[in-house]
């Protein structure tokens, strides 16, 4: 027999995961659709990046929208070229988003991975050297900017 | 107490696991760590449990928020599979939960940065984000 603090208890209240992801997957959605309509290099059509603006540098998200717009109309080269480290991330993303989304449904979810530490050191030294490098304006490395 | 299937971190009276919602039965209330199932005194040949790291989130942060925050992020992601796998649990859960604060902290400021600052840009002619 069930008591009410069985299914009432504040304490153990937390934002429920389902909702979280049903909601980015409409978020999700609706980017697709603004992104794949409005162009990023217009400009005028999105804001722009907090930290490109004020310190005039490039982050390692710049070129992020532009990439996936250009994914979104099949030029993968093209997105590679604006952002790689976002479109070379979009499988683990896809992975991940979806295991937590199966596992929030009460479906078993994907198969877990466990990632050696010494792989996400060397994605962090990555993500620091990327931001780093695509900001120097030398030829080879100019390829790296957005 | 930590769930047997995916490793969440549960309160000690939780009958199902909060996160992947299966029985909790079994589990010793306060077991900060699981024990071996070796025979005998040799190395642990149970597999690492599982504790969310949110590299994910970080990831996304860091591609999305263009602000250093999801860095950190990553940085406690490293900590908590290192610290899983030298056994070390009460200190993965704690990584784990700093991985999860900094991804939401990365989000939040990079909501109110282009919420203000980005805003105030729209048509300025650049366009970068």
């Amino acid at each position: 027999m069930s008591t009410a603090s069985d299914i009432i208890s504040p304490s153990r209240f937390r934002f429920s995961p389902r909702v979280g992801y049903i909601a980015l997957i409409a978020l999700g959605l609706a980017g697709v659709a603004v992104l794949y309509t409005f162009d990023p290099r217009n400009p005028g059509n999105y804001p722009i990046c907090p930290f490109l603006g004020l310190t005039g540098y490039h982050c390692p998200g710049c070129g992020t929208l532009r990439a996936l717009h250009q994914l979104l109309h099949g030029n993968v080269i093209a997105a590679l070229g604006y952002n790689p480290l976002t479109i070379l991330s979009l499988p683990f993303i896809a992975y991940s988003l979806a295991d937590g989304a199966m596992k929030s449904f009460r479906v078993k979810g994907l198969p877990r991975v466990f990632i050696p530490h010494q792989f996400i050191w060397a994605l962090f030294v990555g993500i620091v050297a990327f931001w780093v490098l695509r900001n120097v304006p030398v030829d080879p490395l100019t390829v790296l900017a957005p | 107490m930590y769930c047997p299937t995916c490793g969440e971190e549960n309160v000690d009276e939780a009958r199902y696991c909060v996160e992947c919602g299966k029985l909790m039965r079994g589990v010793t209330p306060r077991a900060g760590k699981f024990e071996p199932q070796g025979v005998g005194g040799g190395e642990p040949e149970s597999s690492p449990p599982e504790i969310d790291n949110h590299l994910v989130w970080a990831i996304l942060a860091t591609i999305f928020c263009c602000l250093p925050f999801g860095i950190v992020s990553i940085v406690y992601a490293a900590q908590v599979n290192g610290l899983v796998a030298s056994g070390n649990i009460n200190a993965a859960s704690q990584a784990s939960e700093n991985a999860k604060m900094w991804a939401w902290i990365a989000f939040g400021v990079g909501l109110v940065s282009f919420g203000g600052f980005g805003v105030l840009s729209l048509g300025d002619g650049i366009n970068i984000p």
